[in-house]
């Protein structure tokens, strides 16, 4: 493999974003994920290829040691910020239509809650992860789900909450999607949230964490991978 | 129990000084996975800087109200205080049931910490965001048990003891229950204010019952008899004691 590529991949999994960076220590002085990108694409590298054979590769091996408990969500965190980086780097060619995202996303937080830090931490990591993210905000109701949903053909929805009385509204949010939307896969998480109650309103999935539910629509859905 | 508490309400509203609250680092990241001698050094300086930031955007401060015993009821299927009917679960009744009293508590540390992480998450800075989050939760239920300190400091010079703290949300306790706690509180007690699905506003806030009486202990948190597949309060005393 190419040597940038390679040294591309070990910026993004240890989360060195600049050559300015201390971080991580063995690696100070070393150009970081931005100028290596920047270099990679001078170099004639195709974005798909930075794109996938870096970036990604990046991502999915910080995404194996977190399943492993060799690093945990800081770290996750960390490489998720030096992937925003380089997807700025790569956004002309998202827009030209010469790479595309693994598939869109559809975030949001349940009616009557206002909580949305544990959904911005969802959407950077699955950002990170290449995936297009539509954040429908906070106090979302069933009616604005299933609107964005056909509005932008969305086969993935993920629902947060924080209280167990908002976590309530989850049911009828997760009825109206199976009801007006076609195969489409719900996924819900919060602080409250438990496997069993995702089984109860009929959601499809559960995920205490970000990565488990990026390893699953990775794995399930990702059409560029 | 004194008659000083037998026939009136007593209401206290505290600031809190910052500078009185030490947040452990390694007691905090522990509870995120790390172990003390295995911080990577970016994770410790990123802590340790939005732990500066944060303690300039905080505004602590915390209250509770004692009401008469006269305005008490304590059955065997629910509380009643002022006339409001409250079902705390099987939990938390049997741990308030030999109290002869009971204070509501509500404390915050402001809003400025929420607006800042939201900032940061914005700005790209996920790490920052994430651990303001964290230490803000931490910080806000330290000033809880500051401010039962000071409760039970408070009491013991007339000989009565409390029981453990208990929240809506948690112990079995519908969250829908804030409405009633809320209800016989001074309106906008400390600055904190309810919304229509039981959110406190400022979010980094708390609202607990405690039971005080002569006869009453503080007890370990039965977690074995809860439902609660999921629990912050027994995340935190599990990784902390």
């Amino acid at each position: 493999m190419n040597t940038l590529l390679e040294q591309l991949i070990l910026c993004i999994e240890k989360g060195r974003i600049n050559s300015s960076s201390n971080h991580p220590v063995e690696m100070v002085g070393m150009d970081g994920a931005i100028e290596l990108a920047q270099k990679a694409i001078n170099s004639g590298i195709s974005a798909n290829q930075l794109l996938n054979d870096a970036l990604m590769i990046g991502m999915k091996n910080i995404g194996v040691k977190f399943k492993e408990n060799r690093v945990f969500l800081p770290e996750v965190l960390i490489s998720a910020k030096a992937m925003k980086s380089c997807m700025e780097i790569l956004q002309p060619y998202f827009v030209s239509g010469e790479i595309q995202h693994k598939g869109k996303v559809l975030l949001g937080t349940v009616s009557g809650d206002l909580h949305d830090i544990g959904k911005n931490i969802v959407k950077m990591i699955l950002e990170g992860g290449g995936w297009e993210v539509l954040d429908l905000g906070v106090n979302v109701t069933p009616v604005k789900f299933v609107e964005a949903v056909n509005q932008h053909s969305v086969k993935i929805v993920g629902l947060s909450a924080l209280l167990t009385t908002t976590m309530q509204n989850m049911g009828s949010i997760v009825k109206s999607l199976k009801e007006e939307c076609k195969d489409i896969c719900i996924i819900i998480g919060g602080a409250p949230v438990t496997k069993t109650f995702a089984d109860s309103i009929f959601a499809d999935e559960y995920f205490s964490d970000p990565q488990g539910m990026l390893d699953f629509i990775n794995k399930k859905f990702a059409s560029v991978l | 129990m004194n008659k000083f508490f037998i026939n009136e309400i007593l209401i206290e509203e505290f600031e809190l000084d910052y500078d009185e609250f030490y947040l452990d680092k390694y007691q905090i990241l522990k509870s995120v996975g790390y172990k003390k001698d295995d911080i990577p050094d970016l994770i410790q300086q990123v802590f340790d800087e939005v732990l500066i930031d944060l303690s300039k955007k905080v505004n602590i401060k915390g209250g509770f109200k004692i009401f008469p015993s006269n305005q008490i009821s304590i059955g065997k299927e629910h509380i009643i205080i002022s006339g409001i009917t409250f079902n705390c679960g099987e939990i938390i009744k049997s741990c308030l049931t030999d109290s002869e009293s009971v204070v509501l508590l509500i404390c915050t540390i402001g809003n400025q910490v929420e607006k800042w992480t939201k900032s940061l998450l914005e700005k790209n800075e996920p790490l920052a965001g994430y651990f303001s989050d964290l230490i803000a939760s931490e910080l806000v239920e330290m000033a809880a048990d500051k401010l039962e300190l000071k409760l039970e400091q408070m009491l013991k010079l007339y000989k009565i003891k409390t029981t453990t703290r208990f929240s809506p949300g948690y112990c079995g306790w519908d969250v829908g229950e804030q409405q009633k706690l809320f209800s016989i509180l001074p309106k906008g007690f400390c600055g904190v204010t309810l919304n229509n699905e039981s959110m406190m506003f400022p979010v980094k806030s708390i609202s607990a019952i405690i039971g005080i009486g002569s006869n009453v202990s503080k007890k370990k948190y039965n977690c074995s008899k809860c439902v609660l597949e999921s629990c912050l309060k027994k995340d935190r005393y599990e990784k902390y004691f």
